[in-house]
């Protein structure tokens, strides 16, 4: 055996974080429960019972996230929504939505990505730096959740702030999500 | 003080002193120099030889076109090959060296060619070093001509070692994007911020204004002088946060989309900008040409519009007696700037004279020969007259700079009134030029069009007084001249040594279109982009060919439009940034236990454990023994999972599958295996039936992103009526594999109340269990011919997960052991026994291609003739009768152990251990016929070592399956 240390995903990063660097900071957040959740947008009925499951509305535009307390339903797609919250999954019980609503489907994906918040007047310059989007107030508002690549890895970005945004990445490259974050941060 | 340098003037801050290096030698500039203007101040006459005559040249110009001075520099970090010095503001720690000139710059042996006419005419070596004959044999041009030429050539010094400089790439997204910031582009810009557009402007120099920081004699722009003017407007646009201001920026490429790119020049290093715009502005200025006229190379001739930047910018005084030579009206800035430095003109080149010669020595302007034209145009050289001068300020004219223009698609044609080529459309929506680089070369022309392009009101426009006309009446920069000797001296482009004698030979030869005539020659090639060629060659290709200029049109251009460093382009993802990578949560514990990594796809894998001291071959022998023997552990958590739901999931499957999937029993799990629709194979993995509607299936670690948007690809094109979908799940899973005879007894412990009987849990099963207060899925299935079980856990309890199972006894095995194990039972690994060409009959899987079930992908394909012909490879096994050789994997299969090239190749080698279990070495291959051979003596020949190979089948080790179903 090695040690007792907990795990991270972050491995050696995770010493390092919160990174502060200049006008940002990097900090890792609690991993939500977290289930992708797949069905027609043009069923009403199913998205109101997946949206009562899930705790939080599901009518909301592509690159759109909505919140209700600490539930969030980020609209990935046509058909897509990632759900996020504390506590237990509702992924068995959004699944078993899928013998009324035979187009609609649940799989739990918390392990899949870990979550990182990105703070202060850089952070948009330090996306700026990883990806191509248009990370100003008005092309990228508060809500706007999207997938992108950060370098060459398919995250999620969301705008939770003026200057905050939060990352979710594939866990198994969190540390090198990690490094790129921080690198990326020097001189901003 | 330095020799040429004015005692007062200039944009210099004669308080700040820098020291720097050129060619070994100490001198000193001043902040706000270039490292051309620091060098002309030094009287540094010759700044490097020429490509392929290795003539002595100066400074040309202090400006982006310049040919001549383009040297390898070393700014702190690494040295980088091929910086045009005159876009190199001056810093302490600089030193530069000329690219060419051996044994000195001064003394350069390799002068000698020039006094060879031959070696140095356009097309001399690909006629003369290649072709038949002794030194044209076919390898002559590789061992000997080129490494020589190269060598003689000299194309910069390319830097070695880690390249210490940090880079980084930005992207940006901005209503407007202009490109330089002269008072044109500074008009614009401001404009559009005013009008509420967010804005970009980039600017090379390393201050704003463009050609307002060199003029003579200024214009008025709103009361203020035109420089003082730019810095104002730039100062406000920088100011402002929504904005980016960026000076030391040089826009080297622009693609669809008006994507534009730029580097900037940061200490340490650089920023390469990734801007994208609603619209773009062009505004780069124009560039003077040089006039083409016999011995117009030598040091000492320099543009005028230099001349004028040297006095005014710069504070140095280029030359005492001056000769002045334009094909255009319009002298009274440079005259002002000479008058101002104390300079004499010494003489004029009227407008029915030309320069027929230049003479001087030590590689320095003495004097200029001007001759009168007679009636037909032509030098009368009868009546030439010497004039004594130590400079001799030219200019042909000034072209817009189309650079970025041409390369986004755009047209240009001759404007025989403006006497340059012009844009003529083309190019990408929302991509326009101003000020001089639209033709527009006052600055009130330039500005007010600039201004009016970025949506600028009439009455909003920047007032402007005086700044002159603008060259008036310009034309061709070819010289009248004489024929011989004088058009051998009379040169096009400065850097490759092309002169006009040059393109009469490419249009004698029949090179008479510019694409055709630039290879031929080289003119407008090379590291300087031909900036100050392209026009002369035009104009030199022209009249050679009895054609107006404006029918031979310039050639094309490729972006970057300026020199940029690799380190650059490559941003700054170095060291542990350079590749994603990919880690499993028992990572650390491998890196505790001393494994040996192996990267397979982005992942990090334990290949295998060693022990101190010991080789990898004893390692994996260890590894595999303890599997065989007892139980062994491996981290499976890189194996790529996919959630496939939904009423037709059974039904997809089966489309995916070459076998049934929709018979698989709810808890139960089979292999299968995936075809293109070229039939051959495409991955492979295990599929558990979850419920009637939902299946988890593996891939393969390295091509599960690969297969995951193969069936996207099918689930949304090809099958839409299925109602189905996918989700990737391979890391809300760990796995650990758990192989050998006493497997059963570790995952008892591991899980205890589990019942993990063969009668309870038989092979190709799997159940629902709990591992450390999680879910988890145990699936009885093996890839080592050993009893074997998979536990997945959720990601994070991996860890757990592998620190149980090795506690419970099983001993660590890494990929390589893996790999000998499924080896040896005659298991393939997709991409190392298969490469794209092979089919499931080839590897000997028959029976895993269903006769019964329905179309599935790539069924077609296999019944095509080429697909069942004879002589396909098919899987073999391979014992070599040496039973201690391993064989190289790779090895070509022939018949005979004394092969005489051209052997036939009968087959290959695809995978080869050394096994514990057989105490011998044995192997995979793909052998033509191979299943008709079994029994055959062949080779196997690999880096010319041959060892005898006695064929048979891949079934090495218990072949019946009776340990695995145990």
């Amino acid at each position: 055996m090695v040690d007792g240390n907990a795990w991270s995903a972050f491995g050696d990063v995770a010493a390092r974080l919160p990174a502060g660097v200049g006008a940002v900071e990097l900090s890792e957040l609690p991993t939500p429960t977290t289930v992708l959740l797949q069905g027609d947008p043009a069923d009403n009925a199913w998205l109101a019972a997946a949206g009562a499951v899930a705790g939080v509305a599901l009518g909301v535009d592509i690159g759109q996230a909505a919140d209700a307390g600490e539930r969030r339903a980020y609209r990935l797609g046509p058909d897509m929504w990632l759900l996020t919250c504390d506590g237990p999954s509702p992924a068995d019980e959004l699944a078993a939505l899928a013998g009324r609503h035979p187009q609609s489907g649940a799989v739990e994906t918390t392990e899949a990505r870990v979550w990182l918040k990105l703070e202060g007047a850089g952070a948009a310059g330090v996306l700026a730096k990883l990806a191509t989007l248009d990370f100003r107030n008005a092309a990228f508002p508060v809500g706007k959740a999207v997938g992108a690549h950060i370098g060459p890895l398919s995250c999620l970005i969301e705008r939770r702030g003026a200057e905050a945004f939060i990352v979710a990445g594939p866990t198994s490259s969190a540390e090198y999500l990690a490094e790129l974050l921080v690198d990326a941060m020097a001189g901003v | 003080m330095t020799s040429s340098r004015l005692p007062a003037g200039g944009r210099i801050d004669r308080e700040r002193p820098i020291a720097f290096h050129f060619n070994s030698r100490r001198y000193e500039g001043f902040a706000g120099d270039s490292l051309a203007s620091a060098l002309l101040a030094n009287d540094v006459a010759v700044v490097g030889r020429s490509f392929k005559r290795h003539r002595p040249r100066g400074l040309l110009s202090l400006g982006m076109e310049e040919p001549n001075a383009i040297l390898d520099v070393t700014m702190g970090g690494m040295p980088a090959p091929n910086r045009i010095a005159s876009e190199l503001p001056l810093r302490p720690d600089m030193a530069a060296s000329p690219t060419r000139g051996w044994p000195s710059l001064k003394f350069d042996v390799a002068r000698a060619l020039d006094f060879w006419p031959a070696p140095a005419a356009a097309g001399f070596y690909y006629k003369t070093f290649m072709g038949p004959g002794l030194l044209r044999r076919p390898d002559a041009w590789n061992r000997w001509w080129e490494p020589l030429l190269r060598r003689m050539a000299g194309q910069g010094t390319a830097p070695e070692g880690v390249d210490p400089d940090r880079y980084e790439h930005v992207n940006a997204h901005v209503d407007i994007a202009v490109v330089g910031a002269g008072v044109a582009g500074l008009a614009a810009a401001t404009a559009a911020a005013a009008a509420g557009a967010r804005v970009a402007v980039f600017e090379r120099d390393i201050a704003p204004g463009g050609r307002a920081l060199s003029a003579a004699i200024p214009c008025q722009i709103d009361g203020m002088d035109a420089a003082d003017w730019a810095a104002e407007r730039w100062r406000a646009l920088a100011e402002r946060p929504d904005h980016i201001a960026r000076l030391n920026t040089t826009a080297f490429g622009l693609y669809d989309g008006r994507f534009l790119a730029g580097f900037e020049t940061l200490d340490g290093g650089g920023r390469i900008w990734h801007v994208r715009a609603e619209r773009i502005l062009l505004a780069p200025g124009a560039l003077e040409r040089p006039m083409t006229f016999p011995g117009n190379d030598r040091p000492g001739v320099m543009l005028a519009g230099a001349v004028e930047s040297a006095v005014t910018r710069y504070g140095v005084q280029p030359g005492r007696r001056v000769v002045l030579y334009q094909n255009y009206a319009g002298t009274a800035g440079v005259e002002a700037a000479l008058a101002a430095a104390g300079a004499a003109i010494v003489d004029r080149v009227g407008p029915n004279e030309t320069v027929v010669g230049t003479s001087g020595g030590a590689g320095r302007l003495a004097g200029v020969d001007i001759a009168p034209l007679d009636e037909d145009g032509r030098p009368n050289l009868t009546v030439k007259r010497r004039v004594a001068a130590d400079l001799l300020a030219t200019s042909g004219g000034w072209s817009p700079a189309l650079a970025l223009h041409l390369i986004q698609g755009g047209r240009q044609q001759w404007d025989a009134a403006a006497g340059c080529f012009v844009a003529a459309g083309g190019g990408q929506a929302g991509v326009s030029l101003i000020g001089a680089a639209d033709a527009r070369f006052t600055a009130a022309q330039a500005i007010a069009s600039a201004h009016m392009a970025a949506g600028g009101t009439a009455e909003q426009a920047p007032k402007v007084e005086g700044g002159g006309s603008g060259p008036v009446g310009q034309g061709s920069p070819l010289a009248p001249m004489a024929d011989g000797k004088a058009k051998r001296s009379a040169f096009v482009d400065f850097q490759h040594d092309v002169t006009v004698s040059d393109l009469e030979l490419a249009a004698r030869e029949g090179f008479v279109a510019i694409e055709h005539a630039k290879r031929f020659t080289t003119s407008g090639m090379g590291t300087d982009q031909g900036r100050t060629a392209q026009v002369a060659t035009a104009a030199a290709l022209a009249r050679a060919t009895g054609r107006d200029i404006g029918e031979v049109g310039l050639s094309g251009l490729r972006p970057p439009v300026t020199p940029t460093p690799f380190g650059a382009l490559g941003g700054g993802r170095t060291g542990v940034l350079f590749h994603q990578v990919r880690k499993t949560p028992m990572h650390r514990r491998h890196v505790a236990a001393g494994a040996v990594f192996e990267d397979v796809g982005d992942w990090k894998r334990a290949r295998f454990y060693p022990k101190p001291g010991e080789a990898m071959r004893a390692a994996v022998a260890r590894e595999c023994l303890a599997v065989r023997q007892g139980a062994g552990a491996l981290d499976v958590s890189t194996l790529g999972k996919i959630d496939v739901s939904g009423p037709d999931a059974a039904a997809f499957l089966n489309r995916i599958y070459t076998n049934r999937m929709d018979n698989l029993k709810v808890g139960a799990c089979r292999y299968g295996l995936m075809l293109k629709d070229d039939g051959m194979v495409f991955d492979d993995g295990v599929a558990a039936r979850l419920s009637e509607t939902r299946f988890h299936i593996t891939t393969t670690s390295g091509g599960a992103a690969n297969v995951l948007d193969w069936l996207e690809d099918w689930r949304q094109t090809e099958l839409p009526d299925l109602n189905v979908r996918l989700a990737s799940v391979t890391e809300q899973w760990a796995g650990v594999a758990i192989a050998g005879p006493k497997a059963r007894e570790i995952v008892a412990r591991v899980l205890p109340g589990v019942d993990v009987s063969n009668e309870s849990l038989p092979h190709l099963r799997w159940r629902d269990v709990e591992a450390f207060g999680g879910p988890a899925r145990l699936f009885r299935v093996s890839f080592s011919g050993e009893l074997g079980y998979e536990i997945n856990v959720p990601w994070r309890l991996g860890e757990r997960l592998w620190d149980a199972v090795i506690a419970a006894g099983a001993a660590p095995y890494g990929t390589e052991a893996m790999h000998v194990l499924r080896a040896e039972k005659g298991f393939i690994v997709v991409g190392h026994d298969t490469d794209g060409t092979v089919t499931p009959v080839d590897l000997g899987m028959n029976w895993i291609v269903s006769k019964k079930k329905g179309d599935f992908i790539g069924k077609r394909a296999l019944a095509r003739p080429a697909l069942i012909a004879d002589g396909r490879k098919q899987m073999v096994g391979l014992e070599p009768e040496d039973p201690k050789v391993v064989l190289d994997e790779g090895a070509q299969l022939i018949a005979t152990g004394a092969p005489s090239p051209p052997e036939p190749m009968l087959g290959h080698v695809t995978s080869s251990y050394w096994s514990a279990a057989l105490d011998r070495g044995f192997a995979m291959a793909l052998l033509a016929d191979g299943r008709a051979r079994h029994g055959e003596r062949l080779f196997a020949w690999s880096l010319g070592a041959v060892h005898a190979v006695k064929v048979r089948d891949t079934a090495f080790y218990d072949p019946t399956g009776e340990r695995m179903n145990g």
